[in-house]
């Protein structure tokens, strides 16, 4: 025989063991073994050593012990049921047309610069730089996205040197937990209870609200002793701020009601009643991007049509392609679909985009526009909008995080550990993402809030791995995480005392004015460049 | 599974019973304690019934369980690090005769049955250094006689992904076999 026939048929007796040889071959393969005495030696040798393996594996069966583990996996189903997973670190509120918490914490600061500067006979011209206080906020929170280290997908987040890190000692969990204890108390993320609110939650007569009501409310919520009224001023100005669905209904079924009034409403509105109204506005503006992603949004909160928020999403990313947060929102509706390659080449986009935008202002201008149709007075209107500023897109940003979360949680319940741990970098470079692009103090909290939770997760896994080099460096990020919680709290603590002595209603609309055009930390900003020195990095806003 | 699904816990008592051994088995081969194989087999159950709404019924079950229970032992392993691959020599010196050749097995008389002992023992210390990726395709191959492409559903690969590696694996296991002397 020739070699070259017979290293074929070699080829083909490796191919025969593996279970890989169709039936032509095999029989030609038999026939030439019957044939040739050296390739008949060469498989009777490879025969040996499939059966001795498979003897090996038969010997290791009949030594091994018996296991029942039915009883172990029963009881272990039982306590998974009664123990309590969190997910996140923050509970998204539900529903998520409204919102109990208000983001008028810049309103103190900058009326009483307005105030200031009114009676100095100032002119408000100058474009605004970051107070030192929420200039740090940002700085901390965008760590980890900064940096050229942070530039590279998956990059880790960036260490601080050895010698600070020295210096900073083990993490502070007390503190940090403290200080988002806190937070929690008297700023964005405050969720007044059923309890609190009580059984009187009907909106008012809007027409009634007056801009003095709304000012007394703000005074209660920013300085009353206790935080059970505090609590319930917050609860009531929430509740004057969006219609409720009654309401928001009686808009939207209104013949004569412009269809920029009907969007507004429908903030107010259960997702599949609001969808309908956003596909008639993405008709007739088919490259509006703000109506494109609240209809994406629609979709998104109803389970069986997220193939129609994949659509809509795509089309945003046509239209806004540098926006960070639509390929966010892309990759958790794509997961919700099993497409895992296209979720994975959406994650990579998004961490590869600067810009983030909510459309917060597009989502004011038509909140203001319903509250007016619905009978509330324009000045009412635009301060209550101004004061509750950005407050439904922290909402939907810690729920498009938990969402990724909780998906990166099933991943790691599958085993992938790997994969579930790029999906909570994601969220924790989405949120320094947008807290480095935020214009708005409730925007900036959530991408704390996102870190946040992110880190947590990321903690989990990092403890199953046993890793110390990154328990460590998560343990500097919270460290970093809780200096940007800080500073945000002082900045509150000082807007709040500034509210808890007097501000004029003239005063309170102007800021409106500011906050609706450039956001509250802009306004904040160009305040602590105006008014009159108070000594260096101070975040205290002087009381009037 | 599709029990299961619909809300009958019952099931799951159903399918450890059935499924049990076989993973224990499977854990074992990546996992020399007895103990940490038993609660990753455990795990594997638990991660089964948390999972079991994204268990797609036109799979097979064993090769989705088995997945399951690789996952968690290659964790298992990464977390304690892997033993490093050591060659097949031992079994191969161990199992030459005098003559530099490695006896062919019989069952014939007790020098060929303590031959094939010693041969098959040499082996099995050999298989328990190899590389992790290349001992569970031994493992997944000879000792479940799962097919190609079962294997690949367990590893998350190909079908001609998995035929290529077993190529190279059992050619590299055979080139440790010298010919007997005298049968040609």
């Amino acid at each position: 025989m020739s070699e070259d026939v017979c290293r074929d048929y070699r080829e083909d007796m490796l191919s025969h063991f593996e279970g890989g040889l169709d039936k032509p071959a095999e029989a030609a393969l038999m026939g030439h073994l019957d044939m040739c005495c050296t390739c008949r030696e060469e498989y009777e040798c490879l025969d040996t050593v499939r059966a001795d393996l498979e003897a090996i594996g038969d010997a290791i069966a009949a030594s091994l012990t018996q296991v029942n583990v039915v009883e172990g996996v029963m009881e272990a189903v039982r306590q998974a049921k009664r123990a309590r997973r969190v997910i996140v670190s923050f509970e998204p509120p539900a529903p998520r047309r409204r919102f109990g918490f208000l983001g008028w914490m810049g309103l103190g600061a900058a009326a009483a610069a307005i105030l200031v500067l009114w009676f100095a006979g100032y002119r408000l011209m100058r474009e605004p730089d970051l107070s030192p206080v929420m200039r740090q906020a940002k700085v901390e929170a965008q760590s980890p996205a900064t940096g050229p280290a942070a530039d590279r997908p998956h990059a880790k987040p960036i260490e601080a040197p050895a010698s600070k890190a020295a210096a900073a000692g083990a993490p502070s969990k007390t503190k940090f937990e403290e200080i988002k204890r806190l937070l929690s108390e008297e700023s964005l993320t405050a969720l007044p209870t059923e309890s609190v609110v009580g059984k009187d939650k009907k909106n008012p007569d809007l027409q009634d609200v007056t801009v003095a009501e709304i000012l007394a409310l703000r005074r209660t919520a920013a300085g009353d002793p206790d935080a059970g009224a505090r609590q319930k001023a917050r609860a009531r100005l929430a509740e004057w701020a969006s219609l409720s669905e009654r309401q928001a209904r009686a808009l939207v079924g209104s013949d004569g009601v412009p269809l920029d009034v009907k969007v507004g409403a429908a903030q107010s509105l259960p997702a599949a009643e609001a969808e309908r109204v956003l596909l008639a506005a993405v008709e007739e503006s088919p490259d509006d991007p703000y109506l494109r992603g609240e209809l994406a949004k629609a979709y998104l909160d109803q389970p069986d049509n997220q193939a129609e928020a994949t659509d809509q999403l795509l089309e945003l990313s046509e239209l806004d392609p540098d926006n960070a947060l639509t390929q966010y929102r892309l990759a958790s509706t794509l997961l919700l679909q099993g497409n895992v390659a296209g979720a994975t080449a959406a994650l990579d986009a998004a961490r590869s985009l600067k810009s983030v935008d909510t459309y917060a202002s597009e989502a004011d201008a038509s909140r203001q526009q319903a509250l007016q149709a619905a009978g509330m007075t324009s000045d009412a209107a635009r301060v209550l909008t101004a004061l509750t500023s950005g407050m439904d897109q922290y909402v939907d940003l810690i729920e498009l995080a938990g969402r990724l979360l909780e998906q990166g949680q099933q991943a790691e319940e599958q085993g992938n550990a790997s994969f579930a741990k790029d999906l909570y970098e994601s969220v924790q470079m989405m949120g320094s993402q947008v807290a480095a692009a935020s214009t708005l103090s409730s925007e900036l909290m959530a991408g704390l809030d996102m870190q946040s939770s992110a880190i947590d997760s990321l903690y989990r896994v990092a403890g199953q791995d046993g890793s110390v080099e990154e328990t460590q460096a998560l343990a500097q990020q919270v460290n970093q995480l809780a200096e940007a919680y800080n500073s945000i709290l002082q900045f509150f603590e000082g807007v709040n005392a500034f509210f808890s002595g007097d501000v004029t209603e003239n005063a309170l609309q102007l800021v409106s004015n500011f906050i609706l055009d450039r956001g509250d930390l802009n306004l904040i900003d160009y305040i602590s460049s105006l008014a009159p020195s108070r000594g260096s990095e101070s975040s205290t806003i002087p009381a009037q | 599974m599709t029990e299961l699904r619909s809300g009958r816990e019952s099931a799951l008592a159903e399918l450890v019973r059935r499924y049990q051994q076989d993973v224990f088995r499977f854990c074992r081969h990546y996992l020399k304690e007895v103990e940490a194989a038993k609660d990753l087999t455990q795990e594997t159950f638990l991660r089964v019934y948390t999972s079991r709404e994204r268990f797609d019924a036109a799979r097979r079950f064993k090769p989705w369980i088995l997945c399951i229970a690789r996952n968690l032992c290659l964790n298992e392993l990464k977390r304690k690090k892997t033993v490093s691959m050591e060659t097949l020599e031992q079994y191969a010196s161990s199992a030459r005769d005098g003559s530099g050749g490695l006896a062919h097995y019989s069952a014939d008389g007790p020098d060929e049955v303590l031959m094939v002992r010693e041969r098959r023992e040499a082996l099995r210390q050999a298989i328990e250094e190899l590389n992790v990726e290349s001992r569970e395709l031994v493992v997944l191959r000879f000792f479940e006689r799962m097919s190609a492409k079962e294997i690949a559903g367990v590893v998350g690969s190909t079908e001609g992904a998995i035929r290529t590696r077993l190529h190279r694996l059992l050619g590299s296991m055979r080139g440790r076999y010298a010919p007997r002397r005298g049968e040609l």
